[in-house]
């Protein structure tokens, strides 16, 4: 198991937010986390990358207590895209997608380096954007130069473990499907790839496994396509059940 | 002609028997200093003055070298002085050791604010400059002046002030020139705090002061006469109700200088 | 279309060139500085003075010598190296609080360190007085103290005003000012309660300048700002991380947490030996590494040497500008940058409230 959550608990201030949470990653998956507002989704990815503390239970990375693994080891073994990111002064989007190869030492100008980062600009399109000023871009644009700077640092990783909050934000179809292949292309190579999202087209375009979540609890695990029923997208989305019918990935 | 004029004074100079071989140049740091080299008959030798030495007229000519609290070494250096008479207060004190690690003659002079302190700065100013029976005679003149002001039996109460900017006024308290000037003046100082200190209007209302003395530099940070009259914290003292407002000059009243004799007098018959 | 390949050597270029014209440019202010004063010197003597007879342009006089080693060239020494030092410390606060208007001065660090100066200034003899008896350490107490009182503000301002989001730059300038507050609140009881003479030596130090360096109390501030532009330096690849957030930082495998310390413990040991050589002098931690950014942009490894460069050049010359304009007299340096920067300040403010809305 790549990662692994044993009856984690998880508060913020004084809510709990994760309760009694029983998780395994394997190499190899792409899974996806979906439910409501406020279901925890981030709050899982979050103490997954180690941000977040759980109050009570076990998280083991590569089969060691993620607590005792240093900031640095963590960093060359996970990468984690949180929801909002943003750049303070006018780095370019190259600048900021080199940034990904920190961790691991490897100089930007050397040739693995800027292979890494040359494959990323590509991958999320953004050739023609590579000079410009980060902060100059749209919301979408800024998102994939961030998408890009976690490939570099994930592909830079023997085994890559990718943690994506909410990574479509902003970006339009296209962009939203080249993301989708890329995270399966990198699980067919081996990478764990923890993704949220709210589409659940996408959700079940992109993912192996479905993780469904309610009010800080797992509330379904498995194939998209058994678990993406309409009954169970009312029940836990609080619609009604024409309006659930229409969300049922019809390629699932 | 005024090359002419020096050639010939050089030349009186140094055929006058006694006198010093050559003149100095000196750069005079502190009005108190400059009045004195100025009565001792050495003003035409001062070759640079700091910004506050503003009396006698002679000064206007002469290069100013900057505030004298806030010197630096390279202008005065530019001057060429062979002699630095260094009042109190001059500084800061690493621009003068500088001076003195250049080659330069510094002399500071020391200034507590009595009647010797003003006769001690004289004599040893006349002896850096060579003018010793002179500096005798200006010091016994000036003690003898001083003395000769008639106490007054009223010994009434002064306040003394300065300005930072219009309404923030500073009250000389005990241990500063203004504390000393009043005194011999023959008043008590109504201000009973140490050193110069922000005046409050409650402050003022208990000082009761029968006179205000406004030293002429500060009028205009104070905002003019009117200004002071109408200052909340003073009209409704006993000074200002009475009109007793009495302007001083600066630099005779608080620098202790030879002029001091002079504006004590005057204040004391002012003050009748 | 540029093409990929192109990009790196362009890049690469950039602070290259900056770094040679800068160079050049303080080479020319060095010279100048050296050269020109209230007293005439020529370039023979200026040459001899440094030591360089051997070119053959003849001895130099004796009186020009002392005022190129004993006054020109500690002021000099020291303008280049508050200079550098400021500019430094501003380009790591403003990584640290991911905003270009974060400065020493602004966010009342300056102030902090001359807080701690004041209590030196007035209550030093006899607060410190085993301390002052022991002759090594001495020449340390001021710097130390002035440390003291920056390393103060600057934990104030990082326990406040660090949040980010919307008005992030709002709270910390005003932050900021409270911080300036206290800290002239305490340098204002430091003067009441003090001699008028330390009263009014304080005032005049607090504007800022060089006019009364000397090498015994440069020798040890000296070494504690190279220390420190030496640490600063070396948290350059760091700091481009920061420009992402904390978070994200973290997730790159910076300890956040140990960064903002040691960026807290190094700016306060900059500004604090700054400060105490030369009292406050404002805008150049603003003003250096902004111009600097424009330039070759923001990456840190080019961003920090080039700004110790900028810096060293905007100082000494501003201070050439001072001792030169109301000759035979002299502007204290800290109202020269001031009056060249307080206006690029208020046109900085200006674009990031149209930034903003």
């Amino acid at each position: 198991m790549r990662i692994e959550a044993r009856d984690i608990h998880v508060r913020r201030g004084a809510n709990p937010v994760l309760s009694g949470v029983t998780l395994a990653f394997a190499a190899g998956e792409v899974v996806a986390l979906a439910g409501p507002n406020g279901a925890g989704k981030s709050t899982l990815l979050d103490t997954l990358c180690g941000e977040l503390l759980p109050s009570r239970g076990e998280l083991l990375l590569d089969g060691e207590p993620l607590a005792q693994v240093s900031l640095e080891s963590r960093a060359r073994r996970r990468a984690m895209l949180p929801q909002r990111a943003g750049v303070a002064f006018d780095f370019s989007v190259r600048q900021v997608v080199e940034m990904g190869l920190h961790p691991h030492g490897i100089a930007a100008s050397r040739p693995d380096g800027q292979r890494l980062v040359e494959d990323a600009i590509l991958d999320m399109d953004l050739r023609h954007l590579a000079a410009r000023p980060v902060t100059r871009l749209s919301g979408g644009e800024q998102q994939r130069a961030h998408i890009a700077r976690i490939l570099v640092q994930a592909r830079a990783m023997e085994r890559p473990l990718l943690l994506l909050d909410e990574p479509t934000g902003g970006l339009d179809y296209r962009h939203q499907f080249a993301l989708a292949d890329v995270l399966r292309r990198a699980a067919r190579n081996g990478a764990t790839v923890i993704v949220s999202l709210h589409d659940l087209a996408l959700a079940a375009r992109v993912a192996d496994r479905l993780l469904l979540m309610e009010s800080g609890a797992i509330v379904g695990d498995g194939p998209p396509a058994e678990l993406l029923t309409a009954e169970r997208i009312a029940g836990l989305y609080g619609l009604d059940s024409r309006s659930a019918a229409g969300l049922v990935p019809q390629a699932a | 002609m005024k090359r002419l004029l020096a050639c010939l004074l050089a030349a009186l100079l140094l055929a006058a028997p006694g006198a010093a071989l050559a003149a100095e140049r000196i750069v005079s740091l502190g009005s108190d200093a400059t009045e004195i080299l100025y009565a001792l008959g050495k003003g035409d030798e001062i070759v640079g003055v700091d910004d506050t030495s503003m009396y006698p007229a002679g000064t206007a000519k002469l290069p100013k070298l900057g505030y004298f609290r806030a010197l630096a070494p390279e202008p005065i250096l530019a001057a060429k002085p062979t002699l630095v008479i260094a009042a109190d207060g001059a500084g800061p004190a690493t621009v003068l050791t500088k001076l003195e690690s250049a080659g330069v003659k510094v002399v500071r002079l020391e200034s507590p604010h009595t009647p010797a302190g003003v006769s001690a700065k004289v004599r040893t100013v006349a002896a850096a400059t060579g003018r010793t029976a002179e500096g005798e005679k200006l010091a016994a003149d000036i003690a003898a002046r001083l003395a000769k002001v008639p106490a007054n039996p009223r010994q009434p109460r002064m306040l003394l002030l300065l300005a930072q900017a219009p309404g923030r006024l500073l009250a000389a308290g005990s241990e500063t020139a203004g504390d000393s000037f009043i005194r011999l003046s023959g008043g008590t100082n109504a201000f009973p705090g140490s050193g110069y200190k922000p005046l409050s209007a409650e402050g003022a209302l208990a000082a009761k002061p029968d006179y205000i003395l406004i030293p002429s530099h500060v009028l205009g940070l104070a905002g003019g006469l009117d200004a002071i009259r109408k200052d909340p914290a003073l009209a409704r003292t006993p000074a200002a109700t009475a009109g007793r407002i009495i302007v001083v000059d600066s630099l005779a009243a608080l620098n202790f200088g030879p002029r001091l004799p002079e504006a004590v007098a005057k204040l004391a018959q002012q003050t009748r | 279309m540029a093409t990929i390949a192109a990009n790196p050597p362009v890049r690469l270029a950039r602070p290259a060139l900056a770094g040679v014209v800068l160079a050049g440019l303080l080479a020319l202010s060095v010279l100048l500085n050296l050269r020109f004063g209230a007293v005439p010197i020529s370039t023979a003597d200026m040459l001899d003075a440094l030591g360089l007879r051997a070119l053959g342009l003849g001895e130099g006089d004796a009186g020009n010598v002392m005022v190129l080693r004993e006054i020109r060239l500690p002021r000099l020494l020291s303008a280049l190296a508050v200079g550098a030092t400021l500019a430094l410390a501003g380009a790591a606060l403003q990584a640290l609080f991911r905003n270009p208007l974060a400065e020493p001065g602004l966010l009342g660090v300056s102030t902090g360190a001359a807080m701690g100066a004041a209590v030196w200034f007035v209550f030093g003899a006899a607060l410190l007085a085993p301390l002052v008896a022991i002759a090594w350490l001495q020449p340390f107490l001021l710097p130390g103290l002035a440390f003291l009182g920056a390393l103060l503000a600057i934990l104030a301002v990082l326990s406040l005003g660090r949040r980010g989001g919307p008005g992030a730059t709002v709270l910390m300038l005003l932050v900021g000012i409270g911080v300036n507050a206290i800290g002239a609140a305490v340098i204002g009881l430091a003067t009441f309660m003090g001699t008028d003479t330390e009263m009014r030596a304080l005032s005049i130090w607090l504007l800022g300048s060089f006019a009364q360096v000397e090498w015994p109390v440069l020798g040890p501030a000296l070494l504690l700002m190279a220390l420190a532009a030496f640490g600063l330096m070396r948290t350059a690849r760091l700091l481009d991380l920061l420009a992402l957030g904390e978070a994200e930082a973290r997730h790159l495998g910076i300890d956040t947490d140990r960064l903002r310390r040691r960026l807290g413990l190094l700016t306060a040991v900059a500004v604090g030996a700054a400060v105490s050589i030369s009292g406050i002098i404002g805008f150049v931690g603003l003003v250096v590494p902004h111009m600097v950014r424009l330039a070759v942009g923001p990456a840190h490894r080019a961003l920090m040497p080039l700004a110790a460069l900028g810096g060293a050049l905007a100082l000494s010359a501003a201070d050439l500008v001072g001792r030169l304009i109301a000759l035979p007299a002299e502007v204290p340096v800290g109202i020269v940058t001031a009056l060249v920067g307080a206006p690029l300040f208020i046109a900085m403010l200006l674009k990031n409230a149209r930034g903003l809305s």
